[in-house]
């Protein structure tokens, strides 16, 4: 829960030192609760309030970072429901989706198209953020190898990895290592091993209930 | 554990709004956010006028020219295709050429194109203005008059004009569009000033002005939501009015539902696009709590439709 800035002047040293370039340390608690001035920017404040407060800043809803690289997408981080409250921080992510089931003309061309996807609006950089592999065909061996082809051809697009079956995923999770993918998706059946899969190449787990 | 889902209760509710005469159609009357029937009733569904006009649509885009090709050269055959080809259920008519910047037709004939259009359809009628302060008092109080006992929406009243338009449409039984720029209190307060001169707050449709997808459509957006959120969450009575969006006129007038090809490539093919661009304004406006909408291309509004059976 969002900390009011009288509360968070309890935790800060009380000090007055204006090392932080605030006045007093009411002023910067003031500033951090309208989330204005990064808790850094204290250089004497106690381990014990870092933490209470780190806790408190952090958004409800948690980031999710899918790729690496400058074509990394994050999401989430969303403190309020109605854009005028605030802001809205992360927009959402747009993908499209390759089936392991389509031909390598299709593949390329779709992959293609991700690749060429980027505009300039109003200065503002818009473009599909990732691409979906889906694992209809339910086998293994295809579904690695399409995730081979499209890490070779587009290795910046950040990927996600859609498929129920563990030896599929984990085929997939290991041809994009290093990728940070999103693995889709666990579910009642599969849970366990999914997890175990995600944990082990330290990926993000997509859950489909 | 089980998940037990939060459930919203609203002190306030949005007026229900009837028009029209043999047929008719119900806006408003829900008291939650848009769509949220899992916590609490919605009883009528968003509504979408085709808009016509009194003048052939020389200046619409040509995408919308060849779907009212044959039919848009007089108003009465247009409105006629609207609702018999069409199926709509209300039509706006805009009497755009009483600008005296366009055709500058008269208010006389203006009303005379609302009694014939008016004694060619069933469906309810919007009648437009053409949103010129001045000439609008004219051709609206006419209008009104040609109108009367059909219970049409009227607009749109503006706070340099709202008096004889608000006049006309108490003296002639119809409900009124009051219009406002993209300013919550600049809408509430022309709602305040139309009810203090004894016109029905619950006859009112609030139009906080539209804006077309990537062209401000997040400022309407807002004023919308907060309308919505202050006449629910504080039951202000000022603000609970249904709302209109005026899709169509917007939406096909931006870059994007215009420019060929050549000159967008990333758009990809020119009709498509323009009728992506009116769904995708219609559809975000009315998840903003839009219930009245204008809209132009078929195509747009069939998808809008979809989107309305998917979400209700």
């Amino acid at each position: 829960m969002a900390l009011s800035g009288v509360e968070i002047f309890k935790l800060l040293p009380k000090t007055n030192c204006n090392k932080c370039a605030h006045p007093t340390c009411l002023a910067f608690a003031m500033k951090l609760a309208q989330r204005q001035a990064s808790l850094d920017l204290c250089p004497d404040v106690s381990e014990e309030a870092k933490k209470v407060l780190g806790e408190a800043s952090a958004p409800p809803i948690r980031p999710i970072i899918l790729g690496v690289g400058d074509k990394a997408v994050k999401m989430g981080e969303e403190t309020v429901l109605f854009r005028h409250d605030k802001k809205f921080v992360n927009p959402c992510a747009i993908a499209v989706e390759i089936k392991d089931s389509m031909s390598d003309n299709e593949i390329n061309s779709i992959a293609d198209q991700v690749l060429n996807s980027e505009i300039d609006r109003v200065g503002q950089k818009l473009r599909v953020d990732a691409i979906f592999i889906n694992n209809v065909s339910g086998d293994a061996g295809k579904f690695e190898g399409v995730v081979k082809a499209i890490a070779a051809k587009a290795p910046a697009v950040p990927l996600i990895l859609s498929t129920t079956h563990p030896a599929a995923a984990e085929a997939a999770v290991k041809a994009a290592a290093g990728k940070k993918p999103l693995l889709y998706g666990a579910n009642d059946s599969n849970a366990d091993q999914m997890a175990n899969i995600a944990k082990t190449h330290k990926v993000s787990l997509g859950v489909v209930a | 554990m089980a998940f037990t889902a939060p459930n919203e209760t609203y002190s306030g509710k949005v007026y229900q709004v009837e028009a029209g005469k043999d047929k008719t159609i119900v806006i408003g009357g829900e008291n939650v956010l848009p769509f949220h029937s899992f916590e609490g009733n919605i009883p009528n569904r968003p509504v979408i006028a085709y808009e016509i006009q009194d003048v052939p649509p020389d200046d619409w885009p040509d995408t919308l020219k060849k779907v009212y090709e044959g039919v848009s050269g007089e108003p009465v055959t247009w409105a006629k295709h609207c609702q018999d080809k069409l199926n709509a259920k209300a039509i706006a008519l805009r009497l755009i050429g009483t600008h005296p910047d366009r055709e500058n037709r008269s208010a006389e004939d203006a009303a005379k194109t609302v009694k014939d259009v008016l004694a060619a359809v069933t469906v309810p009628l919007l009648i437009l203005g053409s949103n010129n302060i001045e000439k609008d008092t004219a051709v609206l109080v006419a209008a009104a008059e040609a109108a009367k006992g059909r219970n049409c929406f009227i607009g749109k009243a503006m706070e340099e004009n709202y008096k004889t338009i608000v006049a006309a449409c108490m003296a002639n039984d119809h409900k009124l569009i009051a219009m406002s720029q993209l300013d919550i209190n600049l809408s509430k307060q022309l709602n305040i000033l139309i009810t203090q001169m004894g016109f029905d707050k619950e006859r009112m449709v609030t139009d906080p002005m539209c804006s077309a997808l990537g062209y401000g459509l997040d400022y309407t957006y807002s004023v919308m939501e907060r309308i919505r959120l202050a006449a629910l969450t504080q039951n202000d009575l000022t603000m609970q009015t249904p709302m209109l969006g005026d899709i169509g006129m917007y939406a096909w007038k931006v870059k994007e539902a215009n420019a060929a090809e050549a000159e967008l490539p990333f758009g990809g093919a020119l009709e498509p696009r323009g009728i992506a661009w009116e769904t995708m304004t219609a559809g975000a406006l009315m998840l903003a709590g839009a219930e009245l909408l204008i809209m132009r291309h078929p195509e747009a509004v069939k998808a809008i439709e979809k989107l309305i059976d998917e979400l209700m």
